[in-house]
């Protein structure tokens, strides 16, 4: 995974040191060899700088993923629009069941619907003559292993991910169970 | 219908069901029963399909898990080269035609024991495709004649198996144990051309012989390396395939028969009546010999599937040019080292030593049988194959039934075995001490059967004078059975000849005492 220094925006690869003088989460934050040299107050300086704005002309791989999540509902159509998707309750309880997400407010389901006739674009491209292509590295043979064991046995790590142990099992709630499927009615 | 009426009429049908069942020959009936089976095989190999963990059986919880395997994020999987090549051998084994390009998919849904929330499997592009096994159907007891019978093999695919669950319900919790996520699985799906519980038992029986042979799966059914769902409908003949439910949790080769037995009666007490047939899952209850309707799946579960974007396709070498390259698995190689199938071991033993059908069948399908029967024959005694055979099929598997044993716990060896059949040859023990030799022989692994047989003076009695004496006692014993005989009651001579084998505790040569005794009589 490729982390980044975060007062240097640089990425990952130098021998990392840990700047003490930071105390409190800041301390934890790993700085590349480069960032020593400068002096403790322009770092914090700097930091705090980074911490307010990311300067994407400073990234080497700026993200074009928005910071802050987009509606694309558009609410002033309301209150007689009425959306080309229309999720029927027994759908919405078949796909909170699926997806173990609860849909719990008009907003939602609206975004639901708007996300679905949004998508619905794709359908309209004809692709009947295209062969598809699942990857990018289709003429690459895929490359296999021996089959020797050579992981595993890191059970203290594996659990550590867990909330709720017992016995070395991991604690789930019951599987199979019908959630609620009382009709949802939304204020 | 409300529900507690639907209940009412269901124990009705459970009623008819079992009625149905234990009647010796079911009815003839106008429904046409038609059986598909899904089979999932764990393959035999040391580490997982995509990770570096072990899989052995029964290790302590959660610790053949890798971070793949508990799919921590940023872990990538690479795929283990002998899984692919157990899978072609099983490939070529039944018959398929293999892809030399197959793909990887992600099937999508949610459960606790499916950490990365989807499961690597093949279904665009699988492994092998349009295979056919043909097997003998025969179940000592069951099926009159054995007879041959062809199912296609629509496909066989490599997938992940998942962890395992166990629910407390009274807690309200599920339990994870992640060991089995990741163990390499092969799926082969059947086509549904099967037509009756004894050839769907018969199929996991031949499938799982020719998987033992190929080294490709323990077929444990009882630690779940070999899986079995059953497809069951019925339709009418020259209509469309019936609504269809899926038997899951069926623990081994007789419940295979069962369940499959229970549903056709089942779905055909419901038709009679007039009923719809479900569309849905149902779990085998051995306990109950019942199939009972599972929770999930009340709709058709959309399983969202899509390319592994990290896995390219998966090439094999098929012919001896591409076989240069180390990275591919070299199919050519795999088939010049294909071992023998249960069908050729069938065949051989029927050309050299000319066995009736059945006694082929049960010795292939008992691995252990067919050791000592060759290590027997091959010992150059001269005993015939049938004399042994049937030795083996009857006697021996008797014995283990009533110790309550399966043979491969028996501890006889295959020298014992034709030291046995040396001493019945040299008509030292007769049959009936030959079979309490076997349960000496099987506590004393160490014994050679001449010393038993001498230790516990079980040796028959050939003795020509001491016959004729047995004889002659015998006969002058029973003076009334004499007269009888003499008055023209022939069979009454078996009674005399008993008389004298309860004397000696059946140690008397019984040919000669027959020929004595007939002698003695008629003179």
């Amino acid at each position: 995974m490729l982390r980044w220094c975060y007062p240097c925006v640089r990425p990952f690869r130098e021998i990392f040191v840990t700047h003490k003088q930071f105390t409190g989460k800041a301390a934890k934050r790993l700085f590349c060899s480069k960032d020593q040299q400068r002096s403790d107050t322009a770092l914090a300086q700097e930091l705090e700088r980074r911490r307010t704005k990311i300067d994407f002309t400073e990234i080497k791989y700026p993200t074009k993923v928005p910071e802050t999540p987009i509606s694309c509902i558009n609410l002033d159509k309301s209150p007689d629009y009425t959306p080309s998707q229309i999720v029927d309750s027994q759908t919405l309880q078949l796909l909170e069941r699926l997806s173990l997400v609860d849909l719990d407010s008009k907003e939602a389901l609206r975004a639901l619907e708007d996300s679905i006739e949004f998508a619905e674009k794709v359908v309209k491209i004809h692709t009947g003559c295209v062969r598809p292509m699942y990857t990018v590295l289709e003429n690459h043979p895929l490359k296999t292993r021996p089959d020797k064991v050579t992981d595993g046995n890191i059970k203290e790590d594996i659990l550590k991910n867990a909330s709720v142990t017992e016995e070395d099992y991991f604690v789930a709630p019951p599987g199979n169970i019908p959630l609620e499927t009382k009709e949802k009615k939304f204020d | 219908m409300n529900p507690s009426c639907r209940f009412v009429i269901l124990n009705k049908f459970d009623k008819i069901i079992v009625r149905n069942l234990t009647k010796v020959a079911p009815k003839k009936s106008k429904w046409q029963s038609v059986v598909g089976l899904e089979v999932h095989a764990q393959i035999s190999t040391n580490s997982k399909l995509f990770s570096g963990s072990g899989c052995a059986f029964g290790s302590p919880l959660n610790s053949s898990v890798s971070l793949f395997d508990a799919a921590i994020p940023g872990t990538l999987p690479v795929l283990n080269k002998h899984c692919v090549e157990l899978a072609v051998k099983t490939a070529l084994a039944l018959n398929c035609e293999i892809n030399p390009v197959s793909m990887f998919d992600r099937k999508h849904y949610f459960y606790a024991d499916l950490p990365a929330g989807y499961q690597i499997t093949q279904q665009r592009a699988p492994l092998a495709r349009k295979g056919q096994i043909t097997y003998p159907v025969f179940t000592p007891g069951v099926t009159k004649k054995p007879y041959y019978k062809t199912v296609r093999l629509h496909q066989l695919q490599l997938e992940q198996d998942s962890g395992k669950s166990l629910h407390d319900d009274l807690a309200g919790r599920s339990l994870v144990d992640l060991n089995r996520a990741g163990v390499p699985l092969m799926e082969l799906v059947f086509e549904p051309d099967i037509e009756d519980a004894e050839e769907a038992a018969s199929l996991v029986k031949e499938l799982a012989l020719i998987l033992k042979s190929l080294e490709c799966c323990s077929c444990k059914m009882e630690e779940g390396a070999l899986r079995v769902d059953a497809n069951v409908s019925l339709h009418k003949p020259g209509t469309p395939l019936g609504t269809r439910t899926e038997i899951k949790n069926i623990g081994s080769i007789r419940n295979v028969a069962q369940a499959v037995n229970y549903e056709i009666e089942r779905q055909r007490v419901l038709l009679d009546a007039g009923e719809e047939i479900q569309n849905e899952t149902r779990s085998w209850d051995a306990a109950s010999k019942r199939t009972v309707a599972m929770r999930d799946k009340e709709v058709q579960q959309d399983y969202r599937f899509m390319p592994e974007p990290n896995l390219p396709p998966l090439h094999l070498a098929m012919d001896t040019a591409s076989a240069s390259n180390e990275e591919l698995v070299n199919v050519q190689a795999i088939v010049h080292a294909m071992p023998m199938l249960p069908e050729d071991k069938r065949k051989r033993l029927a050309e050299m030593y000319n066995l009736p059908q059945e006694t082929l069948i049960i010795l292939v399908n008992e691995e252990v049988l067919l050791d000592y029967f060759t290590q027997i024959m091959d010992s150059k005694l001269e005993v015939p194959p049938k004399t042994v055979a049937n030795f083996l099929i009857n006697d021996l598997l008797t014995f283990c039934n009533r110790e309550n044993i399966s043979v491969n716990e028996c501890k006889i060896s295959s020298n014992q075995f034709i030291d046995l059949f040396k001493l019945m040859q040299a008509q030292t023990i007769n049959l009936h001490y030959a079979r309490l030799l076997l349960n000496e022989m099987h506590s004393h692994p160490d014994k050679v059967p001449a010393q038993i047989t001498k230790e516990k003076n079980w040796e028959q009695i050939n003795d020509p004078e001491k016959i004729e004496e047995l004889c002659r006692e015998c006969v002058k014993n029973n003076p009334k059975v004499v007269e009888q005989f003499k008055k023209g009651k022939e069979k009454l001579l078996y009674a005399l000849v008993g008389d004298v084998a309860k004397k000696t505790d059946q140690r008397a040569n019984m040919a000669m005492v027959v020929e004595k005794l007939q002698q003695m009589l008629k003179s």
